[in-house]
């Protein structure tokens, strides 16, 4: 254990780890599609080991979509009055109630 | 550019209760709740299922009419029996499950909502009584999944009703106990509204107790006793199965009686043959005009009504710090005058009934609804729109005085700085997801910012405010918080989830390990670590170790209810899986209760499932019998230990378990499982006395193992010996001193095993044990295995063969049949 700084302890990189937390709920997605049970089982475990540890995801498709709401916005906001998200590229994430990667979305109007 | 937005439902559609005796839909509509009404325009829906003889299925009202002319084609209270594996069987030869009744009527009132909204709904939140177990929640999952409810939550019953009476009577804080009497079932909720927030702080139910057993009542004490003035009716019980059609004729007339009673003082029952001949025991036609008097029916429903009321105490007892304001009234049979007045009465509570006893529980249950959002899998994928990269969104603003609650998507909130020379302000919610952006102040250092409410709840804010030059200015007070809604608070586990596991200290019992304690806001996940006490290796003997998984409060294992099982072989290892190797047993608790577990072992890799029991415990009525009796024996011992009031609340179950039993010995099935019901009630009683008369056993004995393991160290011990056994005497000492009763048996268990250890270590100790295993009567698990090492033991003796001997002795302990017949076998885990 040659660490230099022995005695500081070194801060985790909370992004980081919602990062981490985010390529776990991709993969979720893609073993989904294999249909291998032993593998499913894995992965969920993996993200159940995330939110034990105070990691939240929220997936925001429905909620609507106002000024000051911390997004990704992928494509054109459409003109219009009610505005929401229906779809989600990548939810948001969130450790110890704290926002650390937000949602890249699509904002679809209610009028079309 | 999006175009063609294909808009989806993102919320539950529809609240459904789903009652003993009726069901009603509701539907938020526009953020207005609304009681759909059925083809026949009533808001209500029978819970009844006809079977024709042509096999064709009706539902609801007409269903229900039919009882009192056919009752061979009518099933219902159906509700009651859903965790049993009893079945209904027609006249028609069909047989159903309560799952499929239950299911039955479901698709009519998802035919209603279809008819009235005009579209097939997918998802619904079903309320249930508080009192069920995981077994019957899951039954009403499956009842639901048979309807083709895609996505089911489900909900309390008193949490419904309390969203219901939130929701209308505009209530924002204090508390109130629900009374939530119905067709079968009571449940008593104590709850309160903190910040705009529905939270239940503590619940009790009786799965056995609702309006069906007072039209028993007035069968049994009011119209059975004047029909037998006239006519030879003998035969004319609920324990006679022939008899069954014309009880329920009684009953069906009773429960309309019961109806017309709260409103006047006498009602008239017309007793005459339909499609039915009633026919007496000498075969003439029984027909009699009775009066029923509201005095009569009050004065015979009165302990009926006191049980509900000692249930509702002893919420009330239990939560001293909480003084409920009112009692809110849910539930057809409240709306019986002797419940109302003597619930006020009794409780001193003003009783109140804001909303519609009989629909509050729909209305809850459409309000929970639309604030639960649909799965993804069950919203369609509406755009397909070009992906491409673009800048993120950003914005950002400020507070002072603002509402605490509103149901507003959005709020006016007025900021002022004073001091410091702020110019700008800007609020951002406290988790980031939202920035009002910085704002100008006036010249008086305010500003009114318009705040989004983006989540259901809690939002928290925090304020930030900056010079003329940018710089951030320090704040005190800067935080505040805004609700939205009335919400309901996660619904809190009912019974305790544990595993049966061996007791750490080494006394060989076993003992519940709580993995989930009751009142856990759900869902909930746990996972927890534990050795395994034996080893598994392919190909050896087979040997086994048992996970058993329990509900209930008990610490003794076979007083809690079973729910799931499974046993992990040698077979079911690839390689050797040493003794004390990590298990790890994860369950999860979803929001409707249902319980999923598995077991992991890290050692191979390996994840096995544990089957979830769904049967309910069907006893047998033999069974039932020898438990009354031992509840019995158990009381008298247990009388010096209770309190007046306990004895008699015992005494009194004891008395009525007594009935339901002989009940249950004639072959009524609701019997069995009420019988169960209250002895399991008894029990837990009896067990708070026996852990009273436990400490004092547990002390004497304690004293005489020390006394025992002086004299064996005096005589045979060496230094070592004698200095471990006065840590153990100080220890021993301590905890008595402590009262720690567990410590104790701990420290005695300690005592036992360091008195074998220091006997173990002399040959003739061995051949004593030997000799008085082998000359016992076992039972043996394997009595050939038990030949062979008797007569290997006696070849040691002859050969002087010390480590032969104790081959032998350890090999017969381990061939004895311990427990007979135990219902927790080869448990093999103890806490890590």
């Amino acid at each position: 254990m040659a660490q230099g700084d022995a005695g500081a302890p070194q801060a985790v990189d909370l992004r980081a780890v919602a990062r981490a937390f985010v390529e776990a709920w991709r993969l979720e997605r893609r073993v989904r599609s294999l249909e291998d049970p032993r593998l499913a089982e894995g992965v969920r475990r993996l993200l159940g080991e995330f939110e034990a540890a105070g990691c939240r995801l929220e997936d925001p498709v429905g909620t609507r979509f106002v000024d000051g709401v911390t997004f990704e916005v992928i494509g054109d906001v459409p003109q219009g009055a009610s505005l929401k998200v229906v779809e989600t590229i990548r939810p948001a994430v969130y450790i110890g109630g704290q926002l650390q990667v937000p949602a890249q979305v699509i904002i679809g109007s209610e009028e079309g | 550019m999006v175009n063609q937005v294909n808009w989806q439902r993102y919320s539950i559609d529809l609240g459904i209760d789903l009652g003993t005796t009726n069901s009603a839909v509701a539907a938020c509509v526009d953020g207005e709740v609304e009681t759909l009404r059925n083809s026949l325009n009533n808001e209500l829906t029978p819970s009844a299922v006809r079977v024709r003889a042509n096999g064709a299925i009706d539902v609801g009202q007409s269903a229900y009419q039919r009882l009192s002319i056919s009752p061979e084609e009518v099933a219902v209270e159906f509700k009651r029996w859903i965790g049993t594996d009893d079945t209904f069987k027609f006249s028609s030869g069909r047989e159903m499950s309560a799952v499929e009744l239950s299911a039955e009527v479901l698709k009519s009132l998802l035919q209603t909502a279809e008819h009235r909204l005009g579209r097939r709904p997918i998802a619904a939140v079903i309320t249930v009584p508080a009192a069920f177990d995981l077994n019957q929640c899951a039954r009403t999952e499956a009842a639901a999944q048979k309807a083709g409810i895609q996505h089911t939550v489900l909900l309390q019953e008193p949490i419904a009703a309390s969203l219901a009476y939130g929701f209308s009577a505009d209530v924002r804080e204090g508390s109130w106990l629900v009374f939530d009497l119905g067709g079968g079932t009571l449940d008593v909720a104590l709850v309160g509204v903190r910040d705009g927030r529905i939270e239940v702080f503590d619940h009790e139910g009786d799965n056995f107790l609702g309006g069906k057993d007072v039209d028993w009542v007035i069968v049994e004490k009011i119209l059975l006793p004047k029909l037998a003035e006239q006519y030879d009716i003998d035969s004319w019980t609920r324990e006679n199965p022939g008899r069954a059609q014309e009880l329920g004729v009684l009953k069906h007339l009773a429960e309309d009686a019961k109806i017309r009673l709260s409103t006047a003082e006498e009602a008239f029952v017309t007793i005459e043959s339909g499609h039915l001949m009633l026919l007496d025991d000498r075969d003439d036609e029984v027909s009699a005009d009775i009066r029923v008097l509201r005095s009569e029916l009050e004065a015979h429903a009165a302990p009926w009504v006191e049980r509900a009321i000692a249930v509702t105490r002893r919420v009330i007892d239990r939560n001293p710090a909480i003084r409920p304001g009112s009692v809110l009234l849910v539930g057809g049979p409240t709306n019986m005058p002797i419940v109302r007045r003597r619930v006020a009465e009794a409780l001193g509570i003003e009783v109140v009934s804001g909303t519609n006893p009989m629909l509050a529980v729909a209305e809850g249950a459409a309000i929970f609804a639309a604030s639960q959002p649909l799965p993804a899998e069950l919203r369609k994928k509406a755009v397909q729109a070009p992906v491409q990269e673009a800048g993120t969104s950003r914005t950002a603003q400020v507070i002072v005085s603002h509402v605490n609650v509103t149901d507003d998507e959005e709020t006016p909130v007025g900021v002022r700085v004073l001091g410091g020379n702020a110019a700008e302000i800007e609020v951002a919610a406290a988790d980031g997801s939202w920035r009002s952006g910085r704002l100008p102040l006036n010249p008086e250092g305010a500003r009114v910012v318009p705040v989004a409410l983006l989540r259901n709840g809690r939002n928290e804010f925090r304020v930030h405010a900056y010079g003329s030059d940018g710089a951030s200015i320090p704040l005190s007070g800067e935080t505040f918080v805004v609700t939205r809604g009335l919400v309901a608070a996660p619904p809190p586990l009912s019974r305790s989830i544990g595993v049966v596991a061996v007791d750490p200290s080494g006394a060989g019992r076993h003992i519940v390990e709580w993995l989930i304690p009751k009142g856990t806001p759900l869902p909930a996940r746990a996972s927890y670590e534990f050795r395994t006490t034996i080893a598994l290796e392919p190909g050896g003997d087979i040997e086994v170790i048992g996970i058993y998984l329990v509900e209930g409060e008990s610490p003794r294992p076979e007083r809690n209810r079973q729910v799931g099982r499974i046993d992990i072989t040698d077979r079911d290892v690839p390689r050797m899986l040493p003794a004390g190797s990590p298990l790890e047993i994860r369950l999860e608790v979803s929001a409707s209760r249902l319980l999923t577990a598995e077991v992991f072992l890290p050692v191979t890799d390996q994840s096995f499932k544990i089957a979830i029991t769904l049967e309910a415990e069907q006893p047998a009525v033999a069974d039932l019998t020898r438990d009354l009796l031992e509840a019995q024996e158990r009381y008298d011992d247990a009388l010096p230990f209770l309190s007046a009031g306990d004895a008699q609340v015992v005494a009194r179950r004891l008395e009525e378990a007594r009935d339901l039993v002989r009940s249950a010995e004639s072959g009524d099935p609701d019997a069995v499982q009420k019988s169960l019901h209250l002895l399991k009630e008894v029990q837990a009683k009896l067990d708070e006395a026996d852990a009273q008369s436990r400490q004092k056993q547990a002390l004497v004995e304690a004293d005489e193992t020390l006394g025992n393991l002086r004299q064996i160290v005096n005589d045979m011990g060496t230094n070592d010996d004698r200095q471990r056994a006065d840590e153990l005497a100080r220890r021993l000492q301590q905890a008595q001193q402590r009262a720690d009763v567990d410590e104790v048996e701990r420290a005695n268990a300690l005592m036992e095993r360091q008195i074998f250890e220091i006997l173990a270590r002399h040959d003739w100790i061995w051949q004593q044990w030997f000799e008085e295993i082998a000359s016992s009567d076992g039972p043996w698990k394997n009595p050939m295995e038990t030949q062979r090492l008797i007569r290997e033991g006696r070849q040691a003796i002859l050969r002087n063969d010390s480590a032969g001997l104790r081959r032998a002795t350890v090999g017969l302990v381990q061939n004895r049949a311990g427990g007979g017949g135990l219902p927790f076998t080869n448990v093999g885990i103890r806490r890590r």
